[in-house]
């Protein structure tokens, strides 16, 4: 069976919220990226798929299972949840020995598997350490080492970089980029550079919408002759801002370096250049070409 | 899995502070409720001894006798100065004030005749001549010439008004405590009731087993309530949720686990009558039943621990908070509150704590025996219910339904206020 994930028509409501509507994703082997801003619906997509929520409509197949049987996809699927925890007094090889059971694995699948797995995530010195004694970025190597114990085919990560610090946020990306070689990894994140580091597909979701799915050189290719750099003075900002999309301001001195959306040069002075991942975003996010005025 | 699963929940119950309490609660009630049960081990009666009061006694509906009863425990509470309740069950020291006890001390003047000091030369002058070290003769005061029984019951209420609730001296209680002293004949059936019917060790079990009964049917739900809100508080439930072991699996090792450690100690404790009784029993030819503990500790005490530990994993899993811990106070109140003119045992009715506060009544036991095996037979077929029920809600919640924290609820939160 080929490793795939096939969602078609999804929809899920909160009580009369409808959280997602008519998504439909197509996801291939390596690492996906659901972008979206906070409550755009892709913790309930991950859940989902991870059999943690019920659908109300459409259908979802991850290797051509049927999310409905649940049994069946908790054992190809590994989930790392965005507020990941453990018994805060087990150590970390306690952790990962007690989910190893209950993933079904044997005691000499766990004896092989812990030791390799800790030092993928180079952990390999921190068996006795008790959970609630690791940083951060540890407990998030953590989770990655638990949600891959039992080899699954398809990786769910949910926002795993928030609140890292900049080296670990590093480190955790190249830790799923190699992950994801043999198998589908799921990334969802309201980061953009975390996207833009390790992912080639992505989909971008807005209030349970979906409103783009492709690659990200696709993704860029939207906004391809659209990204302006200009240097203005602080006082010309507020008006600029008024009839342009600015994603980006950096102060020198009196004047700002922006860079800016727009159809055409928007003034004298603004000068074309390569867009990038947050400059695509910001255009979705915005509702497209509505909001670049000329 | 189930195996190996159990084995985890096993460690995981062995690692919790609450489960030390636990045992150390559990250790602490034994000594100071039931403790060395050496002074109460019974010897073959022999005819003519002065009194056969530790093989039981016998009922007596005499008004007299009733009255009797009261009024000698009345006058050595007084001369002693110390009166106790039973208010829920538990034994409880009264202090009186200056003024109750000047009252109280009124009416057993005007119930006897005797003043306290009076009351205290009597008790002194009786045990004297009755050396309670070779055999216990109890202490009786007569009633004064002439006290009609509705006047004696009227001043027994004030009585037990001034004690407070669980005295000795109300109606019911009075009547209970009216037995004539046994005699020989009486005494030799109990013994060979005892010996015979008993293997020796059994009535010594009953009696722990009413001890512990009492605490076990509170203390488990802390253990189970405990376990469940782990999960919760270490943000595991998304984790667990997500693996491939099935809700039975989960739930029925948790409970299993939990059921194992929570009797481990009992058992341990069980074993303290029985290396007694055969301490005391060494060179005679009884035949123990060295096994009897077994039967107590599954067949008593298992029934009370699997529906308290059922029905505080049901209510916690489905509220996630510790109502199961109130709830479960309630119902041992109750359970406490009724047993407590039911304590010399037959009487087990539906009761979750059975009384037998005796090593003897083996009569009383075999009579109630039937209903007593129904009532634990209720009490496993409710607790397994009740663990299927939690199985099916922890399923439910697997798939996104009952839960009550996280995100998803916020956004039924914001749903709800908008």
């Amino acid at each position: 069976m080929k490793t795939k994930i096939e969602i078609q028509h999804l929809d899920k409501f909160y009580g009369q919220k409808k959280a997602l509507s008519d998504v439909s994703l197509t996801i291939e082997e390596g690492m996906f990226g659901l972008l979206g801003r906070n409550g755009a619906g892709k913790t309930t997509i991950m859940k989902v798929l991870a059999t943690l929520l019920e659908k109300q409509g459409g259908s979802v197949k991850i290797c051509g299972i049927p999310v409905e049987n649940a049994s069946e996809i908790r054992k190809i699927t590994g989930y790392l949840p965005q507020d990941f925890s453990m018994y805060p007094n087990m150590s970390v090889y306690e952790a990962m020995d007690y989910l190893g059971v209950l993933s079904g694995l044997t005691k000499a699948e766990r004896k092989q598997r812990i030791p390799m797995l800790l030092e993928k995530v180079n952990l390999q010195s921190n068996y006795r350490t008790k959970v609630k004694a690791l940083s951060g970025g540890m407990k998030r190597r953590l989770g990655i080492a638990q949600a891959i114990l039992h080899n699954p085919k398809i990786l769910i990560v949910d926002e795993p970089t928030a609140g890292l610090d900049p080296e670990e946020r590093v480190r955790f990306r190249n830790l799923l980029c190699e992950i994801a070689d043999d198998r589908i990894v799921i990334l969802s994140t309201h980061i953009v550079g975390d996207i833009e580091a390790t992912c080639e597909k992505i989909a971008v979701l807005d209030e349970g919408k979906i409103l783009f799915q492709g690659t990200v050189a696709e993704l860029l290719h939207l906004v391809e002759g659209k990204v302006y750099k200009a240097e203005i003075s602080r006082h010309e900002l507020d008006a600029v801002k008024e009839r342009f999309l600015v994603t980006s301001i950096l102060a020198l001195g009196n004047n700002v370096m922006i860079r800016l959306l727009a159809e055409e040069a928007p003034f004298q002075g603004a000068g074309r250049c390569e867009p990038g991942v947050e400059d695509a975003y910001m255009y979705l996010m915005q509702g497209r070409g509505d909001l670049l005025c000329s | 899995m189930f195996l190996e699963l159990w084995k985890k929940e096993c460690g995981q119950v062995a690692k919790s502070l609450i489960y030390w309490l636990y045992v150390i609660v559990l250790a602490v009630f034994f000594v100071s409720q039931l403790g060395s049960l050496k002074s109460h081990m019974l010897k073959e009666p022999k005819k003519g001894q002065d009194s056969y009061a530790e093989y039981g006694t016998m009922q007596s509906n005499d008004e007299r006798e009733i009255m009797r009863t009261a009024l000698s425990s009345l006058a050595q509470g007084i001369w002693y100065e110390d009166f106790t309740t039973y208010p829920v069950g538990f034994v409880k020291h009264i202090t009186l004030s200056e003024e109750e006890m000047d009252e109280i001390e009124g009416i057993l003047l005007e119930t006897t005749g005797m003043s306290r000091d009076a009351a205290g030369e009597d008790i002194a002058r009786h045990f004297q001549e009755n050396n309670p070290e070779n055999s216990y003769v109890p202490y009786v005061a007569e009633p004064k010439e002439g006290l009609a029984y509705e006047d004696f019951l009227r001043k027994m209420e004030r009585v037990s008004e001034i004690l407070g609730p669980g005295s000795d001296f109300t109606e019911e209680r009075m009547k209970a405590s009216a037995k004539l002293p046994m005699d020989y004949e009486g005494a030799m059936e109990a013994y060979r009731d005892l010996v015979e019917k008993d293997g020796y060790t059994g009535g010594y079990l009953r009696l722990f087993c009413d001890y512990m009964g009492i605490i076990l049917g509170i203390l488990p739900v802390f253990v189970a309530a405990t376990r469940i809100l782990r999960d919760k508080r270490a943000q595991m439930q998304d984790l667990i949720f997500a693996r491939k072991a099935s809700s039975f699996a989960i739930i029925t090792s948790r409970y299993a686990a939990m059921l194992c450690m929570m009797m481990a100690p009992v058992m341990v404790l069980s074993l303290a009558p029985v290396v007694e009784c055969v301490t005391f029993t060494k060179g005679s030819k009884i035949a123990l039943d060295y096994l009897a503990f077994l039967k107590y500790d599954l067949g008593w005490l298992l029934p009370t621990v699997m529906v308290v530990t059922a029905l505080g994993l049901f209510l916690t899993e489905i509220t996630e908070s510790a109502l199961a811990v109130l709830v479960q106070g309630i119902w041992w109140f109750a359970a406490i509150s009724l047993g407590v003119d039911k304590l010399h045992g037959g009487q087990y009715g539906w009761n979750l704590i059975p009384r037998h506060n005796t090593e003897i009544n083996y009569s009383g036991f075999a009579n109630g025996y039937t209903q007593l095996v129904y009532n634990r037979i209720f009490y496993v077929i409710l607790a397994i219910a009740l663990t299927a029920v939690t199985i099916l809600i922890y399923e439910k919640k697997r798939k996104g339904h009952l839960r009550r924290r996280g995100k998803i609820l916020r956004n039924y939160k914001r749903t709800d206020e908008a």
